[in-house]
């Protein structure tokens, strides 16, 4: 099912729509930097299309943390928005693949001005419209619950034989005002949730036959769910945006990543990443990687469990860090059974 | 009455020939002495021998450091590489499994559990050692004259001479880090210099 929406919607917030089930994306060359949205301290990418770009082309996997909207209540099976780790998006900002755009900020600034006033008039035309759109289809449905109430009184009249018809006019009349009250509310839609989808797909199934008694103002008043709309259509470039949360194993990280390989998360190994040889979804990792600084005093005992940890589950341990040359320097540690 | 005399442990015999002070650098030599003790008695190696000499002095921290090279019993470390090549080989012929391997020379770098390392005192052992460890250098640590004559077998070309294994010389140098705990076991763990894919036992 499309949804057909009658605002124009600016693409870079939105979730990318499938134009077509074959459409997925699979060669998508975009426009460099991308957007990586930056909400609440995580890097989050909201764009599935531009989430498996970098995963091809960059060898950036992220990690899912959206729920999926058939299945609710699972956690073992996520989708958008990815999140990817701090030390992935500096690299990202440093190949110039990415930039980073704080949401909360962008959207308030965005808010803030005043210029673009054609935009505004537009947001609020669209708005108007959609409110006349909720009352139309309200009419319609007090019409058609009025006929068919009169039809079946119509139809005990007949089978009753007599009554006295004026009186039952009365109770009639007054079951249909019960919600005629025209106090301005938050529309809501007789069986579903406020969301503008449902009212946009009403109006594309619903005649166009309503009964509009005042042309120039509406007794429903819509709280818009978003405010895409009133956002420029690209999002505002900050000049090469240095992260500020990234950690210090990130020379290990960008070592390790030129080098080839695909790192995800490694706290479910006590490790900083796991480091696999090709893409996650087919090989086993090989390397379970702590970065270091160069003089940081390592406990042998650590190293000792890294080693014992790694053997046991196939994989090496992979500690490293950059030393004041500038290279990166890793000892790959594995126990010996002797 | 007089206690019972308890004789000395091999070990404390081995190490009593050193000096009796408790300055780092004699703790290091014992350190390094009982790690080698527990190689030859423990797992057999052969030819052990001590190395002091100025390539391997770590020059930054003082004292020095010695370093312990010999031969293991039998082949000890063989790359994942290296052991789908011998075993194409093997199918190849028509055999099962895998085959004897020649021996190498290992170099031990010999550690206390609670000692603290860094990256840069890792790198100065390495950068300080050669891929394989020179055949006659350094001092042997136990006569062995009469071992040798038994453990001739398949160790010929690895015994004498450079190795010509490519796998030996074209991989990233590695070390043996023997680890001695209190309790005076001591748990070797293979490092490599580099980034090393591990083995699939």
């Amino acid at each position: 099912m499309s949804l057909k929406f009658d605002l124009d919607l600016p693409r870079w917030t939105t979730p990318a729509a499938m134009e077509s089930p074959r459409d997925l994306g699979f060669d998508l060359q975009p426009d460099l930097p991308v957007p990586i949205s930056q909400v609440g301290g995580r890097y989050l990418l909201f764009d599935i299309k531009i989430a498996t770009y970098l995963r091809r082309e960059h060898r950036i996997c992220g990690t899912q943390t959206g729920t999926l909207p058939l299945a609710p209540s699972q956690n073992l099976f996520l989708g958008v928005p990815i999140e990817i780790m701090p030390e992935e998006a500096q690299l990202l900002v440093e190949k110039g693949v990415g930039f980073i755009f704080d949401e909360a900020r962008a959207h308030d600034e965005a808010m803030l001005q005043s210029s673009d006033k054609a935009r505004r008039a537009d947001y609020l035309a669209s708005i108007h419209k959609q409110s006349k759109q909720v009352e139309q289809v309200r009419i319609e449905e007090k019409e058609q619950s009025r006929k068919r109430a009169l039809r079946k009184r119509a139809a005990k009249l007949s089978a009753a034989g007599t009554s006295t018809p004026s009186r039952q006019d009365k109770p009639v009349a007054d079951l249909l005002d019960f919600d005629d009250d025209g106090a301005p509310s938050t529309v809501v839609p007789t069986e579903s949730s406020s969301t503008l989808d449902e009212t946009a797909s009403l109006q594309s199934e619903s005649t166009t036959k309503g009964r509009v008694s005042n042309p120039t103002s509406s007794n429903y008043h819509v709280t818009p769910a978003t405010s895409q709309s009133l956002l420029p259509p690209s999002p505002p470039q900050t000049p090469k945006s240095v992260i500020r949360d990234v950690p210090a194993s990130y020379p290990m990280y960008k070592h390790l990543h030129e080098n080839g390989f695909f790192m995800t998360p490694g706290l479910r190994f006590g490790c900083q990443y796991t480091v696999y040889p090709g893409d996650p979804l087919r090989f086993h990792s090989h390397f379970l990687a702590v970065g270091v600084e160069w003089d940081e005093p390592i406990e042998l005992m650590d190293v000792v469990g890294g080693g014992r940890l790694g053997t046991g589950v196939k994989k090496g341990f992979l500690l490293g860090g950059a030393s004041p040359a500038g290279d990166v320097r890793t000892f790959s540690i594995e126990w010996a059974a002797m | 009455m007089g206690a019972p005399s308890i004789a000395p442990s091999a070990l404390q015999s081995f190490l009593g020939s050193t000096g009796s002070d408790s300055s780092q650098e004699t703790q290091l030599l014992q350190l390094a002495l009982q790690i080698a003790h527990n190689l030859r008695y423990q797992h057999n190696w052969d030819d052990i021998r001590i190395h002091y000499d100025s390539t391997t002095r770590i020059k930054s921290q003082p004292p020095i450091r010695p370093l312990i090279s010999g031969f293991p019993p039998q082949r000890l470390y063989v790359h994942p590489d290296e052991q789908i090549e011998v075993l194409q080989k093997q199918k190849d012929e028509g055999k099962a499994g895998m085959p004897d391997l020649p021996r190498e020379r290992e170099w031990v770098l010999p550690s206390h559990l609670r000692e603290k390392w860094s990256l840069r005192r890792f790198g100065e052992v390495f950068n300080a050692i050669s891929t394989v460890p020179p055949q006659e250098d350094g001092e042997a640590l136990f006569d062995d004259s009469k071992r040798a004559a038994h453990t001739k077998e398949g160790g010929d070309d690895s015994m004498e001479g450079a190795p010509t294994n490519k796998w030996r010389i074209s991989q990233p140098k590695r070390l043996l880090l023997a680890t001695l705990d209190d309790d005076s076991t001591v748990v070797y763990y293979i490092v490599h210099d580099g980034i090393v894919k591990p083995r699939q036992n």
